[in-house]
């Protein structure tokens, strides 16, 4: 059986390794995943994590970048990664907006996060702040991650980082929604584009479907590249 | 080593001493790792070594070394320094940091003719030569596990006095030059950031994963 999406796979502690016919659960004693993971002689299908894995790398990355950059947090798409984001807001002094559609996802970790029940489209009508980070996991089809990234490149700080999920899903079972859908040709686009920004994605963590993160390049210092 | 500058210690490391070493007449010198030198390096290298075993090289020994070393002994894997001097130009420690800390003295040809691992982190902090650091990239990137990353200092010099090479290997000097070749290649993803590493740029590398491509369109293939 093949798994046309997360939802569908046992919520195992551990990961779910789904080749051709064949599932198998492993049970992982604790928050790991090791590089053999990528070299089974057959693809990986399906992937639980741990959740205290799941964002670590996002985690990671964020006290730092708002320590430099100690501008607003945006989110499109709520879930297990407002905790991530909303402790690093808090940490930093600075506001959290969470984007989404579903009411259910309303939460509000600490004083200044704002969730805002609503469209993206919504949301970046009235958005007119300078985020420092932003993280698109809402919509997964291209336009839409597409149109989000856009306008929020354009509103980064600069050394502002944006990061963007499920844009390197490990089986092509898992190009559908609502999976990873085809976000992953945003980031086949982005990484062209390496004059405006730096693109750079990790395979691990963030659920194993790839985390992209965008840095805009900096105007100040092209003179010596010359 | 200087002085720990007091206005640098509200850090992530705020309080944290890193090292302690011993110069002499009884005096013990704490080394802490002030804000906007490692602390990326350090957060990062982290991570990957969970997700990514495998052993850590270094070309360049200083402070960055004692970050490694630290996150090198709580993963349980080995770190391959390679430098012209113990402890590097300034002379940062006098011996190896930990059991598996194996320090080559020895310029990083040499160093990489004799280096059979396949190591998940690499630095590259050493001659800073745009033909040096090419070999060593060329040579690592060969070397490294899949999901591996490979962290290069000093990509983005403050200004153009900077960028030129000087005989003391202290300004990034051309080194940027490898950057911009990186992110024109297709085979690897570069992300560089302008803060934390004295603000002389450090750049990320990854190997782009052959792993997934089989869902890339034939053109991204070939």
């Amino acid at each position: 059986m093949i798994y046309k999406n997360t939802k569908d796979m046992p919520s195992a502690m551990g990961f779910t390794l789904v080749t051709g016919d064949k599932r198998e659960v492993v049970k992982c004693p604790g928050p790991r995943f090791h590089t053999w993971d990528l070299l089974q002689p057959e693809p990986i299908i399906g992937v639980r994590y741990n959740k205290m894995a799941g964002w670590a790398i996002l985690e990671k990355q964020c006290d730092i970048i708002l320590y430099f950059r100690p501008y607003c947090v945006v989110e499109i798409g709520a879930g297990e990664s407002s905790k991530v984001l909303a402790l690093a807001a808090e940490r930093a002094g600075v506001t959290f907006h969470s984007v989404d559609i579903r009411p259910e996802k309303k939460a509000k970790y600490f004083y200044s996060h704002i969730y805002h029940n609503m469209t993206s489209e919504e949301f970046m009508d009235d958005f007119e702040d300078n985020p420092a980070i932003v993280l698109i996991d809402g919509d997964h089809h291209y336009e839409a991650a597409k149109e989000e990234f856009d306008f929020f490149f354009e509103k980064l700080v600069p050394g502002g980082v944006i990061f963007i999920h499920d844009t390197l899903p490990p089986a092509k079972e898992l190009l559908v929604e609502p999976a990873c859908g085809d976000v992953y040709k945003l980031r086949q686009e982005l990484e062209k584009r390496t004059d405006e920004m730096d693109c750079f994605s990790w395979p691990y963590s963030a659920d194993w479907m790839g985390l992209t993160q965008i840095i805009k390049k900096e105007k100040g210092r092209p003179y010596w590249e010359k | 080593m200087g002085k720990v500058d007091e206005t640098l210690r509200k850090t992530f490391f705020e309080g944290k001493i890193v090292y302690k070493k011993d110069v002499g007449n009884n005096t013990i010198l704490n080394i802490t790792i002030p804000l906007g030198s490692w602390d990326i390096l350090d957060a990062i290298v982290a991570k990957v070594l969970k997700y990514a075993k495998g052993d850590i090289v270094e070309v360049g020994m200083g402070e960055s070394s004692i970050v490694l070393a630290s996150r090198a002994n709580e993963a349980g894997v080995s770190l391959y320094s390679c430098d012209l001097q113990m402890g590097g130009m300034f002379r940062v420690f006098d011996n190896p940091l930990f059991k598996n800390h194996f320090c080559y003295i020895e310029r990083s040809e040499h160093f990489m003719e004799k280096y059979e691992g396949r190591p998940s982190v690499v630095f590259l902090d050493g001659e800073h030569k745009y033909e040096t650091v090419k070999k060593e990239v060329d040579f690592f990137l060969s070397k490294m596990t899949p999901s591996g990353v490979m962290f290069l200092h000093d990509t983005l010099p403050k200004n153009e006095e900077q960028s030129v090479v000087d005989d003391e290997g202290i300004s990034p000097g051309d080194v940027y030059r490898i950057r911009r070749d990186l992110e024109l290649s297709e085979k690897v993803d570069c992300f560089t950031w302008p803060y934390s590493a004295l603000s002389m740029g450090l750049t990320m590398v990854i190997k782009r994963n052959i792993r997934r491509e089989y869902w890339l369109n034939e053109t991204e293939k070939s």
